[in-house]
């Protein structure tokens, strides 16, 4: 299974707090309108991997990148990238859900005025059809003016991913973003998620293995700071070809 | 991308501001010390620092000052309203956080804080007209026929019972601390673990034995901070004190005695000050109090950054 | 007797002597209070809002001066102190996270919230009474001003702190640059909070007398103007109660209950305020 690079990642080291080497020679492809999962166990530096993406270490002292990563042709790691500009083309969605302490309107309404968007019409138009894309339109439709600490959790995570997905980015990081969800919503997420591909690249993080075997085209194993193994989702879970990938795949890991 | 060029100017200039914003506090602090240093040099350059602190002439008419009147009265107050205020202030932490029924627990924990909100000004004034006479007629004439008549002790009552004087003074200030003190030493209790509690009374122990031999270890670097705290409060308060204190500038060896403290002296004479050196006086009384106050203060905080730190992971 | 008794008899004392503690202390906080009360309610009646004060023996004076004084300056020095305290707040909760510089400014800054408020009084005195020549309005809302940037710095830093990190990140990840993180959502985030910590500083700031001795002074007669003395009510009250006029000393009762009524109000609304936006 192959298709167009959206990104790729090119011999990728990455250090914090001074001198911990969390990431170690990292490199491997993303395809465009693919999801890929990115597995390991806790403290293998999926999530450290997976916020190079937007620079979000950035926000932190002491860390440096040392390697590439090319999203269409351009090394997002270099020092002339614009930030604000990269985070609007490749989103985030985190761990808990992370509404503003605004209404649900304004929660989307918030990312499209970042992009310059004031024209009331324009924002009602976007918002209705960022949800509809979230599948939350239908739960929201008649209280989008009400707080949107209101909702339940599940509705609070697809509204961040409306938020996410309302200036549309051309690539959607997702951060164990059903951790914190029940059953229910976490299929309701899923769902979203494979819905969403034909639109956005996206990147997951799991602890769950057979989330990622659900939603994902791609899987990359971590483990202890290295990408073990990367291949299709089919190939990882069925007939890897590390022992490591084989013990964590069958739970016979540590 | 022009966009986000104009985004980073932006930044740059709310994080300046900002920064702005925060250092006036350490600007005040330098200008503080540096005006008080400035207006106060001819009087150091007058008496020296040692002479000072340890002259007791106050004449304004003859030009010649002394800080040991004032400091004298200053520490007085202070460590008699610390007395009387920290054993109160403990025993209502106690009662609050270990004793007092649940129904009772808020109650009683906001009228402190109400309490260590009233200002100042109302806790002097009350002192004047309702604590003053009751010491005059009753207290004090009590304590001087009691006390007053043992050896060693005695001399601490001697002297007419005006109510204008040391006692009462102490006597506000500790009334006026306690809530203020209370809440602290409150706020340090409750940072014992309810584990290492619940083990103590899981193994027999008694409810003040808990208290004793957990709670108080547990919290006394919060308590000795917080003491410190109400220290450095205390010596730096005016106005409950400037009503019933009288302004006399003497070592007073009798607690029914008039005095005066840094802050009494100079809420009265400041803007009576009718010469350089006395103003130039003044304001190196107020720079002592400033450094004293700082001290004790800094002392506290590091108290209770430490009890924080140690207990608060 | 035994000796779990004689365990259970020293537990008794010891913590019935600290109830007693407890009720000796509120005691003469509740006396306080209801002296207050009592005298202040007393000495309510119109003419102490709406009359200017009247020289000794003459009848009907009142502390309309005093009042509107103490407003103007208590609402000059938050005017000042509040932009600079949240700002400052902003730069120790933001900006400067963490860094030795900040963490070194809020210590400092709960240092100066309990330094000799007097002294801050000398402080302006030097700086600004003296070389403009006269007492002034502004220089009582200056001098209460520094001590109000502390109080308002601090409570505006733990306010942002509580404010969840990754709440920041969502923000970040959507391409917003900080100062619009910060301006639109952290501080609607910590908006309750950081208004609670303005409402309690204006509370202590209010009932302070002794940085106004030597800055705003007081004055007979009523002024609107800031750049001369201006009565307030915690140096009327100090003036009043040291006369030798019983008039003064009812006015002065009413003084107080005024000024205690106001900052127990601000004070109850604030924790109000903050038991109901984080205990819920």
């Amino acid at each position: 299974m192959k298709g167009t690079i959206e990104i790729e990642v090119k011999d990728l080291n990455f250090y914090y707090s001074g001198d911990i080497h969390a990431l170690q020679n990292i490199s491997f492809p993303i395809f465009k309108n693919k999801v890929t999962a990115l597995i390991g166990p806790s403290g293998c530096g999926k999530t450290t991997l997976l916020r190079c993406f937007n620079r979000m270490h950035d926000l932190y002292p002491k860390h440096r990148y040392e390697g590439e990563i090319l999203f269409q042709d351009r090394n997002i790691l270099s020092n002339d990238i614009d930030l604000i500009n990269l985070r609007s083309r490749i989103g985030m969605v985190f761990q808990k859900p992370t509404p503003f302490p605004m209404s649900i309107a304004e929660n989307i309404a918030y990312g499209l005025r970042l992009k310059g968007i004031r024209n009331k019409s324009e924002l009602v138009g976007r918002i209705e059809e960022a949800l509809k894309h979230a599948a939350l339109w239908p739960e929201v439709r008649d209280k989008l003016n009400e707080s949107a600490y209101e909702l339940s959790g599940g509705q609070q995570q697809r509204l961040v991913i409306a938020r996410a997905l309302a200036v549309e980015p051309e690539v959607l990081l997702f951060d164990e973003p059903t951790s914190a969800l029940d059953p229910i919503s976490t299929s309701k997420i899923e769902e979203l998620v494979g819905s969403l591909k034909k639109d956005v690249t996206i990147i997951i993080v799991t602890h769950n293995m057979q989330q990622a075997a659900r939603v994902s085209d791609m899987t990359g194993f971590l483990y202890m700071g290295e990408l073990i193994e990367y291949g299709t989702t089919e190939k990882i879970f069925t007939n890897p070809d590390n022992k490591q990938t084989d013990d964590y795949i069958t739970g016979r890991f540590g | 991308m022009d966009n986000s060029r104009k985004h980073n100017y932006f930044d740059l200039l709310f994080a300046s501001v900002t920064a702005v914003a925060s250092f006036t506090v350490i600007i005040f602090i330098i200008g503080i010390v540096a005006v008080l240093f400035n207006e106060s040099s001819l009087a150091i350059g007058r008496f020296g620092v040692v002479n000072f602190l340890t002259s007791t002439v106050w004449d304004p008419v003859k030009g010649i000052f002394g800080a040991a009147t004032t400091i004298y009265g200053t520490v007085v107050t202070t460590v008699f309203a610390l007395l009387f205020s920290i054993p109160t202030a403990i025993g209502i932490a106690i009662f609050v956080t270990e004793i007092a029924p649940n129904f009772l627990k808020t109650p009683i924990g906001v009228a402190i804080e109400l309490l260590a909100a009233i200002p100042s000004i109302i806790y002097g004034m009350w002192g004047l007209f309702t604590l003053a006479p009751i010491m005059s007629r009753y207290v004090e004439p009590a304590l001087k026929a009691s006390i007053g008549k043992l050896p060693y002790l005695g001399f601490l009552f001697q002297g007419n019972p005006m109510g204008i004087d040391l006692l009462t003074a102490s006597s506000i200030l500790a009334i006026m601390i306690i809530p203020f003190t209370a809440s602290i030493a409150r706020d340090s209790f409750n940072l014992t673990p309810s584990v290492v509690k619940e083990s103590a009374y899981a193994i027999g122990a008694t409810r003040w034995e808990v208290v004793k031999n957990v709670v108080l270890p547990y919290s006394k670097l919060g308590i000795f901070g917080g003491a410190a705290l109400s220290l450095g409060r205390a010596l730096g308060e005016t106005m409950a004190v400037a009503f019933v204190l009288g302004n006399n500038h003497r070592i007073a060896t009798s607690l029914l005695d008039a005095a005066s403290t840094i802050t009494v002296s100079l809420a009265n004479e400041f803007t009576e000050a009718d010469t350089d050196l006395y103003l130039s006086s003044l304001y190196y009384l107020a720079l002592i109090l400033f450094v004293m106050s700082f001290v004790i203060l800094a002392v506290s905080k590091y108290f209770l950054l430490k009890a924080e730190r140690k207990y608060s992971r | 007797m035994n000796l779990e008794t004689k365990r259970k008899a020293e537990s008794f004392i010891a913590l019935t002597l600290s109830g007693l503690a407890a009720a000796v202390g509120l005691f003469w906080l509740v006396y306080i209070l209801g002296d207050v009360l009592i005298n202040g309610i007393g000495a309510l009646k119109p003419s102490l809002f709406l009359n200017d004060p009247v020289p000794a023996g003459v009848e009907g004076g009142g502390l309309r001066n005093a009042f509107i004084g103490q407003l103007m300056i208590t609402g000059a020095a938050t005017l000042i102190g509040v932009p600079i305290g949240v700002l400052g707040g902003t730069f120790l909760a933001e900006y400067g996270r963490g860094s030795r510089t900040a963490r070194a400014i809020s210590v400092l800054s709960d240092i100066t919230v309990s330094v000799p408020a007097l002294v801050v009084g000398a402080f302006v005195w030097a700086i600004v009474v003296r070389p403009l020549h006269h007492f002034s309005g502004w220089a009582g809302a200056l001098a209460l001003s520094i001590i109000m940037i502390p109080i308002v710095l601090r409570t505006t830093e733990d306010m942002l702190s509580l404010v969840p990190w990754t709440l920041r990140e969502a923000a970040f990840a959507l391409g917003a640059p900080y100062y619009k993180v910060i301006i639109q959502i952290v501080y609607r985030g910590a908006a309750t909070g950081i208004l609670t910590g303005i409402l309690l500083s204006m509370a202590r700031v209010a009932g302070e007398a002794a940085p106004l001795l030597f800055t705003s002074f007081n004055n007979n007669f009523f002024s609107g103007n800031m750049n001369g003395p201006i009565a307030s009510l915690t140096v009327t009250i100090f003036q009043y109660a040291m006369g030798p006029y019983k008039s003064w000393h009812e006015q002065a009762w009413g003084a107080a209950f005024v000024i205690t009524l106001f900052i127990l109000t601000l004070t109850i609304v604030g924790r109000v305020i903050i038991w109901w936006r984080y205990k819920r």
